[in-house]
C-alpha cells in the first residue's frame, strides 16, 4: 500500500482560534455591561444603541455564533484534517468560510445597535444577512464533507458523527426559522405568527442550544479529551448508543421553552417527556469523557488543559441535568419568566462552552507554535478566576430566581397577592445582581489571563502553518456490509448514508411537533373578536420590537391565579394569530405586558403615564431599572412605511379589507391625533407624528381583543338572563339594601349622583335609559368610565332586584341632584 | 532528555493512547490519530436510567393525553381557583366611613403610600406631579371627603390611570391610607402641582 505525503493546514485554524478569543473578550464585554445595566440603569446612558434591549441580543449572539462559533470552527478544522488523514478539501472555501463568518458578526454587532431585529431569540438578524449566514454554512458545508470525500481513513470517528448531526441541524433549524416576508432593505416580518411562530422559534432556540452549543462540542470533546489525556474513549458502544439517541431526542424538546402558555396541551407534553428522556442520553457524553479520564486524574491536577476540560465535562452534565428538571411543569411554574433560565444558560455557556473552548486553546496554541505552554501557573490561576466567577454568577442567580418566583406567588391570607407591586419583587433581589457583576469580572479577568498567557506562547513558538504528514492512501472498500461488520461500524465508512439516517432522526420530531400546529385548526381555536392591528398599534409594535422589550417583558399570562390576579385574563392562542413575529419573551425583568390594553384592567395606563414613563422611569419610580427612551419622544414615525406594512401583512393572511394599505396613514394620522390630544389635555405637548405616540398605541391595544370578547359573552348571557322588572316590596327592599352597601358612593344615597357617577333620578341617561340599556350598563359595567360590572359581584337575584330598584329612582328628580348628562329619554 | 523524546512532549499530537493492560482485551482495532477506543459496555445504570425515562414518558403520555386522567391546563386552572375561593375566609370586609385621627392608623396609612407606590403618581409628599393630582390642596377631582376618598381607592378611576385597590388592600387598608391622604391637607409641599377640580367645602 502506497503511503501518500500531505499537509495539513494549519494556517485556517491559527484565524478561527484567533477570531474565538477576540469574540470571547467582546461578547464577554458586552455580558458584563448589560449585567451592569441590569443592576444600574444609568449604564444605558439614555442612548438607542447602548441601551439593554438593543445590546442583550449583542451579548447572546456574539457568545453564541461569534465566539463558540468560531471556537466549533477551530476544532473542527483542526480535528477533521488529523482524524481524516487528510488537508482539508479546499483552502479557498476555508477562507471564504472565516472571512464570511466574521463579516456575519460584524453585520450583525452594527444591525443589532441600529435596531434591526427579527425579535426572534438568537435568530434576531434581519433577512439579508440570514441569507449570507445560509451562505456560508454550506460553504461551510461544502468544506466538511468534501474533506471527508477526500479522506484517507476508512471510518468516521465519534467526534465526526457530531459534526455531521450538527451540520445537518443547524442548517434545517436556520433555514426553516428564517423564513421571512422582506418589506425593506433590513425590515421583514417572519411568515409564522403568534403560536405557530412561537413553536418554530422555540424548536430552532432550543436546536441551536442542541446543534450548536452541544453536539460540535461533544466532537470536540471526543477528540481533545483522549488526545490531551493520552487515554483511550472508554467506550465506542456508549458512544453509539448517546449519540443516536441524544440527536433523535434533542429536536423534539422545544416547546418545553412555551409550558403553561397559550400551546396545546399536547404539544406542551412533548416538551417535557422529552426533555425527561434527554437525560441519559446526555449523560452518556459526560460518562464517557469522565470515564475516559480513570486513571489519570493526577495528570488532570497538574494539567491546566485537563482541569478545564474536566469541569466543562462537568458542567455539561450539571446543566443536562437541570434542563429535563425546568421541563416539569411544576418546577417551571416556579422558574419560568425568573432568573433561574439565566444561571442554568451561563452553566451551561461559562462552564461547557467556556472551559472547553479554554482548554482547548491551552492545548492546541503550543502545539500550532510547536512549544509549550507559557506558564502553567497562569493558567491555574485562570481555572480559579473561571470556576469562582461561574459560582459567583449562578448562586445569586439561583436564589434570586427562587425569591422572585415565590414573591410573585405568594397571596395573604385575605386573598390578596403579597406583592401586587411587581418592583417589590424586583428590588428584592437587586443585591443579587449586584453580585452577579461580580462573578463576569471574575470570569472576564480570567480570560485576559489567557489571552497574556496565551501570546507569551505565540511569541516563544514558531509557527508551523504547513505541517507534514503521511498516511496510506484509502482503499475502496465493498458497498455491502462485509462479514463480521457490524451495522453501525459499515455505516461509519458510508458517509452519504449516515448523513441521511442523521437528517431522518432529526426530521421525524420536527415534523411530528411543528406541522400539527399548521395543519389541524382546533389547535389554535379562533377567537372571532381578535381583529389586526391598527395601522398606528402595527407601526408601534415594530418599535416595541426594535427596542427588544421583549428582552425584558413577557406578553403571556399564564393560567395561574397568581398571573391572573396580577396581570388579567390568562393568554389564548387565539389571540395571537396576527403577531408577525409574537411577542412572548422569556423573561420577565419587568412586569407582563399582554394585558396592558385592558381599560379598567390590573395592567392599564394612560397615555400621560406611558409618556412619562418612557420618557424617565426613575422619576415615575426612582426603584425602577427600566432604561429611558426619551430618543422615542424627538423621533418621528416612518409614516411612509405604513402601507407597505400593511401589505406585507395581507400577503401573510391578516385579514385587512381590500385596498387598505391606501388608506391606512389617514387611519394612522387619525388615531395619532386622538392620542396626541388626549396627552394634551393631560399637559403634554407632543406631535401626533413621534414613535412615543404609536408606541402608546400598541400598549393601549394589547390584550384588549380577548376583554372584548368577555364582554361580548357575558351580553349574550345577558340576553339569556331577561331584566325582569320586580314590583314586590321585598324584593325592592333587598335591592335598596344593594344599592346602599354597592352604588351610594357613586351615584348618593337617593340616587342624585355626585362628583364620581351621574344622576340617577332625572330623565337624562348618558347609555340609554331603557330597561335593557340599563340592566346592560349594570351588568358588564362601563369599565372605561369606572362603572364596575355587576354581574361578577352581585347574583343574578340581587343584580334583578338592584336593578328594579333603580327604576323606581327614575324620574323622582331628586333635589340638589347632578346636572343632566347625556341624552334626554322622552318617557 | 533525548532529542526524540523531548520532541515527543513538545509535539502532544504524536501522543498515542497509553493502554493498561487489563484493557488489551478491550481495545478495539481502529485508531484515530492516535485515540484508541475500548469496547467497555454502556454502564448499566445509565441504561436503567433511559429505560426508566422512556417508560416514565410512555405512562405521561397515556395518563395526560391518550386518556386525558390528568387535568388539562385549563382544567388545572379552574381547580386552583376553586380552591382558592373555597379557602378564603368570608371576612367583614366593612369599615365605618369615618376619618381616622389616632397616630397609629395614620402612620400605618403613611407605610402603605409608600408600600403601594402611591408617590409615582402623587409625589413623595403628595404633591402631584405630571401623572396624578396634587392631594394636599383643597381641589378635588372626585371628590374629597373621607366617602369620596374611600371610594377611589376602592374601585379606582381605570380611564385616568387611578388603579383599584380593593384587590390590594383590605378595607380597613383602604380607610388607613384615605385617612392619611386626609391629613396632609395644606401641608404645602414644594413643587405642588397646580389645582384641578373643585374645591372642597
Amino acid at each position: 500500500m502506497q503511503t501518500e505525503k500531505f499537509f495539513y493546514d494549519n494556517k485556517i485554524v491559527k484565524c478561527f482560534a484567533y477570531a474565538t478569543i477576540f469574540w470571547g473578550i467582546i461578547g464577554m464585554v458586552v455580558g458584563l455591561l448589560i449585567a451592569i445595566q441590569l443592576a444600574f440603569p444609568f449604564f444605558n446612558f439614555s442612548t438607542d444603541f447602548l441601551t439593554y434591549g438593543r445590546i442583550r441580543p449583542i451579548h447572546t449572539n456574539a457568545v453564541i455564533f461569534a465566539f463558540v462559533g468560531n471556537a466549533i470552527f477551530t476544532g473542527v478544522y483542526y480535528s477533521m484534517q488529523r482524524l481524516l488523514k487528510t488537508r482539508m478539501f479546499s483552502d479557498l472555501l476555508g477562507r471564504i468560510h472565516f472571512w464570511g463568518w466574521q463579516l456575519i458578526i460584524v453585520l450583525a454587532a452594527v444591525t443589532l445597535a441600529l435596531g434591526f431585529t427579527i425579535s426572534k431569540e438568537y435568530a434576531e438578524l434581519e433577512w439579508p444577512i440570514d441569507i449570507l449566514i445560509a451562505l456560508v454554512w454550506i460553504v461551510f458545508g461544502i468544506n466538511l464533507f468534501g474533506t471527508i470525500v477526500v479522506r484517507r481513513v476508512q471510518h468516521m470517528y465519534v467526534a465526526i458523527w457530531f459534526y455531521i448531526a450538527s451540520w445537518v441541524a443547524v442548517t434545517v433549524l436556520h433555514v426553516v426559522n428564517s423564513i421571512e416576508l422582506p418589506i425593506s432593505f433590513l425590515k421583514s416580518y417572519p411568515v409564522y405568527a403568534g403560536v405557530q411562530d412561537a413553536m418554530v422559534q422555540w424548536w430552532y432556540g432550543h436546536n441551536a442550544v442542541a446543534f450548536f452549543l452541544t453536539t460540535p462540542f461533544l466532537g470536540l470533546m471526543y477528540y481533545f479529551l483522549p488526545k490531551a489525556a493520552g487515554r483511550p474513549v472508554y467506550s465506542y458502544k456508549l458512544s453509539i448508543i448517546h449519540f443516536w439517541t441524544l440527536i433523535f431526542i434533542y429536536i423534539w424538546s422545544g416547546p418545553h421553552h412555551l409550558l403553561y402558555q397559550a400551546l396545546p396541551d399536547w404539544a406542551q407534553t412533548i416538551g417535557v417527556i422529552f426533555s425527561v428522556m434527554l437525560i441519559a442520553p446526555s449523560w452518556g457524553g459526560m460518562i464517557n469523557g469522565l470515564l475516559t479520564l480513570r486513571g489519570v486524574w493526577d495528570k488532570v491536577r497538574e494539567t491546566p488543559m485537563l482541569k478545564f476540560m474536566a469541569v466543562a465535562v462537568t458542567a455539561y452534565g450539571m446543566s443536562t441535568f437541570e434542563g429535563p428538571m425546568l421541563s416539569i411543569k411544576t418546577i417551571n411554574s416556579l422558574t419560568h419568566f425568573t432568573d433561574w433560565i439565566i444561571a442554568h444558560v451561563h452553566i451551561g455557556g461559562m462552564g461547557w462552552n467556556g472551559f472547553l473552548t479554554f482548554s482547548m486553546l491551552y492545548w492546541l496554541i503550543p502545539v500550532l507554535f510547536r512549544t509549550k505552554l507559557y506558564s502553567n501557573r497562569l493558567a491555574n490561576i485562570h481555572f480559579w478566576l473561571g470556576t469562582l466567577g461561574i459560582v459567583f454568577y449562578a448562586i445569586p442567580l439561583y436564589w434570586a430566581a427562587i425569591t422572585q418566583g415565590l414573591m410573585w406567588k405568594e397571596f395573604t391570607p385575605e386573598g390578596f397577592l403579597r406583592y401586587p407591586n411587581f418592583m417589590e419583587t424586583l428590588v428584592q433581589i437587586l443585591p443579587m445582581y449586584v453580585t452577579r457583576i461580580l462573578g463576569g469580572v471574575l470570569y472576564l479577568s480570567g480570560v485576559v489571563l489567557m489571552v497574556i498567557n496565551l501570546i507569551k506562547t505565540i511569541k516563544q513558538g514558531s509557527f508551523v502553518a504547513e505541517e507534514e504528514a503521511s498516511a496510506p492512501a484509502l482503499e475502496k472498500a465493498a458497498k455491502k456490509r462485509i462479514l463480521g461488520e457490524t451495522i453501525h461500524g459499515w455505516l461509519e465508512r458510508k458517509p452519504a448514508l449516515f448523513s441521511f439516517w442523521v437528517a431522518v432522526a432529526l426530521l421525524i420530531g420536527s415534523i411530528i411537533s411543528i406541522v400539527p400546529l399548521f395543519a389541524v385548526k382546533t389547535n389554535i381555536p379562533t377567537i372571532s373578536s381578535v381583529k389586526p392591528y391598527t395601522p398606528l398599534e402595527l407601526q408601534g409594535r415594530d418599535i416595541y420590537v426594535r427596542e427588544g422589550c421583549y428582552t425584558c417583558h413577557s406578553q403571556q399570562v399564564r393560567p395561574f391565579r397568581s398571573e391572573t390576579e396580577r396581570y388579567g385574563e390568562y393568554s389564548k392562542a387565539g389571540e395571537f394569530v396576527y403577531d408577525h413575529p409574537f411577542q412572548w419573551g422569556s423573561r420577565r425583568t419587568g412586569p407582563d405586558l399582554a394585558r396592558t390594553g385592558v381599560v379598567g384592567g390590573k395592567m392599564y395606563k394612560t397615555a400621560a403615564w406611558h409618556f412619562n414613563h418612557m420618557l424617565s422611569p426613575q422619576q415615575m419610580n426612582p426603584q425602577s431599572i427600566m432604561p429611558p427612551y426619551p430618543w422615542l419622544i424627538v423621533n418621528k414615525l416612518d409614516i411612509a412605511s405604513t402601507p407597505r406594512k400593511i401589505k406585507a401583512m395581507t400577503t401573510l393572511g391578516v385579514p385587512y379589507p381590500d385596498g387598505y394599505a391606501d388608506l391606512a396613514i389617514e387611519d394612522l394620522m387619525k388615531q395619532a391625533q386622538t392620542i396626541s390630544e388626549d396627552l394634551k389635555s393631560n399637559g403634554i405637548e407632543v406631535a401626533p407624528d413621534r414613535e412615543i405616540i404609536a408606541l402608546i398605541a400598541y400598549m393601549h391595544r394589547l390584550g384588549k381583543d380577548i376583554s372584548e370578547l368577555n364582554a361580548d359573552s357575558t351580553a349574550s348571557q345577558a340576553t339569556l338572563v331577561t331584566p325582569e322588572i320586580l314590583t314586590d316590596e321585598a324584593s325592592l327592599a333587598k335591592g335598596a339594601e344593594v344599592y346602599k352597601t354597592n352604588c351610594i358612593a357613586c351615584h348618593a344615597d337617593k340616587g342624585q349622583g355626585n362628583a364620581v357617577g351621574p344622576n340617577l333620578t332625572d330623565n337624562f341617561w348618558i347609555h340609554g335609559g331603557s330597561n335593557d340599556a340599563i340592566f346592560k350598563s349594570l351588568h358588564d359595567g362601563i369599565p372605561a368610565k369606572g362603572m364596575q360590572a355587576w354581574k361578577d359581584l352581585l347574583t343574578k337575584e340581587q343584580l334583578q332586584q338592584v336593578f328594579s330598584f333603580t327604576l323606581t329612582l327614575k324620574g323622582t328628580q331628586v333635589a340638589g341632584g347632578r346636572e343632566p348628562q347625556g341624552t334626554e329619554e322622552k318617557q | 532528555m533525548s532529542q526524540e523524546e523531548n520532541n515527543k512532549e513538545l509535539d502532544p499530537t504524536k501522543v498515542v493512547s497509553e493502554i493498561k493492560e487489563e484493557e488489551n482485551s478491550l481495545l478495539l482495532p481502529h485508531d484515530f490519530d492516535g485515540i484508541k477506543e475500548l469496547d467497555n459496555p454502556a454502564p448499566r445504570w445509565l441504561m436503567y436510567l433511559l429505560y426508566f425515562t422512556i417508560f416514565f414518558s410512555a405512562v405521561y403520555w397515556v395518563h395526560y393525553i391518550t386518556f386525558k386522567q390528568g387535568p388539562s391546563q385549563a382544567e388545572e386552572y379552574e381547580m386552583e381557583m376553586a380552591a382558592a375561593k373555597a379557602n378564603l375566609q368570608q371576612q367583614e370586609n366593612v369599615v365605618e366611613i369615618a376619618a381616622l385621627t389616632d397616630e397609629a392608623s395614620l402612620a400605618e396609612g403613611k407605610k402603605i403610600y409608600s408600600e403601594k407606590a402611591c408617590y409615582s403618581c402623587h409625589g413623595q409628599l403628595g404633591e402631584g406631579n405630571a401623572v396624578g393630582p396634587n392631594l394636599t390642596d383643597a381641589y378635588w377631582i372626585h371628590g374629597g371627603d373621607i366617602k369620596a376618598l374611600i371610594e377611589v381607592l376602592t374601585n379606582g378611576v381605570p380611564a385616568k390611570g387611578m388603579a383599584p385597590f380593593k384587590d390590594q388592600l383590605t378595607a380597613q387598608q383602604i380607610q388607613q391610607v384615605a385617612s392619611y391622604v386626609l391629613s396632609l391637607q395644606g401641608t404645602n409641599p414644594p413643587n405642588a402641582k397646580a389645582p384641578q377640580g373643585e374645591k372642597a367645602m
